[in-house]
């Protein structure tokens, strides 16, 4: 467990971020999280009590996919991977994350 | 794309909920491991690392739990909701649940029922491969009447057809033939057919082999084939019995085989070859036949096939001279019209009643939704669509329907096994059963029923809309569209109750001008008593057995009359053949004057019948064989042959016109004994003096009951003959109500059908002006408050009732007159548009009406306007 105090994620960006690690490549669940934590400098921790019916969400919509693969130590494990209408989501949820940024940002500065 | 693989996914996990949870074990399971490996390779003891990573991971069934939700089975825990909700709901309103489960149950249930009739009776195949390609071949008569073939016909018609891929011929076996030496002597019914009608039909042997082309010959060897039921009841299914003889009218029988059960043509008990010959007379008409069409060969190339083979045999045999041939599919033949027709009507008026139990609940509900309105503006004000409240409300429905359906399904069960014990002479009553079929029809009739029952009350509760219902918050009150939706249905209820009535009406009123048709034969006291001698003996022997019988039978105290005919009335068999007056003799030529139905008679049966005597004298001992031939005609066969003329002395010929004419001696009262629908058929008598048969009936009359008649007669039966079987003893009343059985029971069904229509139609009515009535209660209580009499009241309440009522008996009286067209033919001796019945039941539907609309009438004018302004 990192030391540092880490921050739950807001509960709307989850999907985002997921779609945002999927864009490189197919993943497994721990490998998702791992990841988000990893590149936001451990700023970031996943639940898993919040990451799996995320995955679950996502695939319902019908933006990731899923499907058993084996890892490179030889273990079975469900790996997602984005879809094409996946990938235009995380586009146009990409940009209306920046707009919101930007916005909030604005107030902050200005307000 | 993806969306429909998303939706695919979730409906697998609600179909696979194993699978899916088994994957989210194994996807947990994995996900522990590597956190417990990250743990390990950050430093920490195996033992420490496994803990901390079910630490960070939490409680593991609320994550499970929380996947699950989110695996979006979404439509299908909102419906188990929906059920649960839509259950509470019933459960807090038992009556209301209780009637409407009621209603629908019986209606579904009697929906159900016809159907299972209908299924086994008329819809469901022939038990023949390719029934479709099956046909029953009908001679025709100069006249256009359907006749059975000859032999040489027949004959003919098998070797010179291009159409069929075979044709066979079969000949009912009549009053059947005694079996010997197995138990008691038994009649069983044993009819014949040629080696081809087994491989025609399709139909092979269960045990044994069937008739082989060498024994459908004159001489061939006596064989004999079994019946499925015969062989289990009467010979125990011993499979030892082929190859053995039986005795049959005191001839021996080799049994070669054993049907299968299914098969069930003419409901033979027995089969023996038919072995037909070309030097048969060609004017026996007494062959079925039945043939296979060849391989792209339509029904209407066989027909114009063997019309021409039957012109140019007319040209050839001067007795076939004018007939042709009529070629229907078997199906056709099996299944006979009037039962079609009937079945039809039954399955419109069960649909009809439907419908009205459907209109009297969806009433109900529309009234129950008004009453919960309050419910619906909270849950649309806590942000329910107005989709899922329609959902929810046609769940409802939905949930009564499945309900009723079930008690349907039950009541049908029940219903299917008392009719298959029903004594009606219908083919294949005894198969009616539940089955897959008839479980489809209900399931797809629970569905109309959810609709027809619940899309109203949907609807109005999709068009609640929060704005308007928060306005009118508190008040109980309806929109005025949902009164006129709830008195629509009243109306519909109305009307469609008067088409029942006034179509049960007119079958009762046929059945009883059925019941009280005059058919010329005496029945009260009239006992009748078929008998057939085992082996046929010399003709004097047989003569001499049915005279002395008689003679017994006379001398029983209280009895007055007894006598024999060759044709047991009611039983279906009839006799005819050509009959010509002598003067006509050279001009009718071989092919006859006209058909005429024939009896013969013992000098006693026209006093036993009560058949009178209108001219001339009744048979009698004088009329010797070798006398001079008489014959006594019936008033309708005087008429037509020497129509205003005095028949007595004249002459006819019986049969073919080259013969010793007879000399008419007579002139008898008219006879329906065969059916009592058709008009009395041209008739002559012959006298048991002159010809001698092996089979008769005797008819036996007294003034009054005789106690032990039955036991005495079969005494005066063994004392002349002690190996005949138990002879059956009918009252003529009895057998006169059995064929007239079949009406009689769709007329009381649909009578039944009326009487509920009726009662619903009352309820229905009664509910929506009761309704109506506390809608109003402020207004009401307002104008009694300024001195409105309650006579007003009350007459405000029952016109509104009556209006109703009086529009729903327009239409439906509109839409009778123009249905009972398709009941024509059903019908005997009853106007399509019979004033009695037209004007009784929109009478019997205004009383109930007016009765329905002076409860809640009077239940107004007890309103307190004191207590109905202060409320709410």
């Amino acid at each position: 467990m990192p030391p540092a105090p880490a921050q739950e994620v807001l509960r709307g960006t989850l999907d985002l971020l997921i779609l945002r690690t999927l864009a490189l490549a197919p993943e497994h669940g721990w490998g998702i999280a791992q990841r988000i934590e990893l590149q936001s400098n451990e700023a970031l921790q996943i639940g898993q009590g919040s990451l799996y019916p995320a995955l679950q969400r996502l695939e319902n919509k019908g933006w990731i996919d899923s499907g058993w693969e084996t890892t490179d130590q030889n273990r079975r494990a469900k790996y997602y991977r984005l879809t094409a209408t996946g990938r235009r989501a995380l586009q146009a949820e990409t940009d209306s994350w920046r707009r919101y940024v930007h916005a909030v940002e604005l107030i902050l500065t200005n307000g | 794309m993806d969306r429909m693989r998303g939706l695919w996914k979730r409906l697998r996990a609600v179909v696979r909920t194993g699978t899916a949870e088994r994957e989210l074990t194994e996807e947990m399971a994995f996900h522990l491991e590597m956190e417990v490996a990250k743990n390990v390779r950050a430093g920490m003891s195996p033992e420490a690392a496994r803990r901390a990573a079910r630490l960070a991971f939490g409680g593991v069934e609320r994550f499970k739990e929380e996947v699950r939700a989110s695996r979006g089975i979404d439509w299908f825990e909102t419906l188990v909701r929906d059920v649960r909700h839509a259950l509470r709901g019933l459960a807090r309103a038992p009556t209301f649940s209780a009637v409407a489960v009621l209603t629908l149950g019986l209606g579904v249930g009697a929906a159900t029922t016809i159907f299972g009739v209908v299924d086994a009776v008329v819809l469901a195949p022939l038990p023949y491969p390719e029934p479709d390609r099956l046909v029953h071949v009908w001679e025709t008569n100069p006249e256009g009447s359907d006749f059975s073939s000859s032999e040489p016909n027949y004959l003919d018609f098998r070797d010179r057809n291009r159409t069929l891929a075979a044709l066979a011929a079969y000949r009912r076996g009549g009053g059947g033939l005694t079996l010997t030496g197995v138990g008691e002597p038994r009649l069983i019914s044993v009819a014949s057919a040629t080696a081809s009608l087994f491989p025609v039909l399709g139909v092979d042997a269960a045990i044994g082999r069937t008739f082989s082309t060498a024994e459908d010959v004159r001489g061939g060897e006596a064989v004999v084939l079994l019946s499925h039921g015969l062989w289990r009841r009467v010979f125990g299914g011993d499979t030892t019995l082929l190859g053995r003889p039986i005795t049959l009218a005191g001839a021996p029988y080799t049994v070669i085989g054993v049907l299968p059960a299914s098969f069930r043509l003419l409901a033979a008990e027995a089969w023996v070859p038919l072995a037909p010959s070309p030097a048969s007379d060609r004017d026996d008409h007494w062959l079925g036949l039945v043939g296979r069409l060849g391989s792209g060969q339509s029904l209407a190339q066989a027909q114009s096939d063997l019309a021409g083979i039957a012109a140019a045999n007319g040209d050839v045999h001067p007795v076939t001279a004018g007939w042709g041939v009529r070629v229907e599919p078997l199906e056709a033949w099996a299944v006979a019209r009037p039962l079609r027709q009937s079945s039809v009507l039954l399955m419109g008026a069960v649909a009809t009643l439907l419908l009205l139990a459907c209109a009297n609940i969806a009433t109900l509900l529309l009234a129950r939704a008004t009453a919960r309105q309050t419910d619906l503006r909270l849950r649309l004000a806590l942000g329910a669509g107005q989709g899922r409240l329609a959902r929810q409300q046609l769940t409802e429905s939905g949930v009564l329907a499945g309900l009723g359906a079930l008690l349907g399904l039950a009541l049908a069960a029940t219903a299917a096994g008392l009719i298959r014990r029903l004594p009606l002479a219908v083919p294949r009553l005894d198969t009616v059963a539940v089955n897959g079929r008839v479980v489809v029809f209900t399931i797809a009739a629970t569905i109309v029923v959810t609709l027809a029952v619940g899309l109203l009350p949907a609807l109005q509760a999709a068009k609640t809309d929060l704005h308007s219902a928060l306005k009118r918050a508190g008040r109980t009150g309806s929109s005025s569209g949902q009164g006129r939706w709830r008195e629509a249905l009243v109306v519909a209820q109305v009307a469609l109750a008067v088409v029942l009535l006034i179509g049960g009406g007119l079958m009762i009123r046929s059945a009883v001008q059925l019941e009280q048709t005059d058919t010329g034969l005496a029945t009260d006291h009239v006992w009748t008593v078929p008998l057939q001698l085992a082996a046929v003996p010399e003709e004097w022997k047989m003569a001499q057995f049915f005279d002395r019988v008689t003679e017994r039978i006379q001398a029983i105290p209280g009895v007055r009359h007894a006598g024999a005919t060759i044709v047991d009335p009611y039983s279906g068999a009839d006799l005819r053949n050509d009959v010509t007056p002598e003067e006509r003799a050279a001009e009718a030529g071989a092919a006859g004057y006209l058909q005429a139905a024939w009896r013969i008679v013992s000098p006693g049966y026209f006093e036993a019948a009560g058949v009178p005597i209108l001219k001339g004298r009744d048979f009698s001992d004088d009329d010797r064989r070798d006398g001079v031939p008489v014959v006594i005609v019936s008033r309708s066969l005087a008429d037509r042959l020497w129509p205003g003329q005095d028949p007595l002395g004249r002459r006819l010929f019986w049969g073919g016109v080259d013969g010793t004419p007879r000399t008419i001696i007579g002139v008898a009262g008219d006879i329906r004994d065969v059916s009592i629908g058709a008009d009395p058929p041209p008739l002559m008598f012959l006298s048991t003096r002159q010809i001698v048969w092996p089979a008769m009936t005797l008819v036996v009359r007294s003034d009054r009951p005789i106690a032990g008649l039955a036991d005495r007669i079969r005494e005066a039966v063994w004392a002349e003959d002690p190996a005949l079987p138990v002879p059956t003893i009918r009252a003529m009343e009895d057998s006169r109500a059995a064929a007239t059985a079949g009406p009689r029971v769709t007329a009381l069904v649909l009578a039944a059908f009326g009487v509920a229509s009726l009662l619903l139609a009352g309820i229905g009515l009664y509910g929506v002006l009761a309704f109506a009535v506390v809608e109003r209660t402020r207004e009401i209580g307002l104008r009694m408050a300024l001195g409105a009499k309650p006579g007003r009241v009350v007459t405000s309440v029952v016109r509104r009732g009556v209006t109703l009522a009086g529009l729903g008996v327009g239409i439906g009286v509109t839409a009778a007159a123009a249905l009972t067209g398709l009941m024509g033919s059903l019908l005997y001796r009853t106007e399509r548009i019979d004033p009695l019945t037209f004007a009784v039941a929109p009478v019997m539907l205004g009383l109930v009406a007016l009765a329905a609309a002076y409860l809640p009438a009077r239940r107004a004018t007890r309103i307190d306007p004191m207590s109905a302004l202060r409320s709410d």
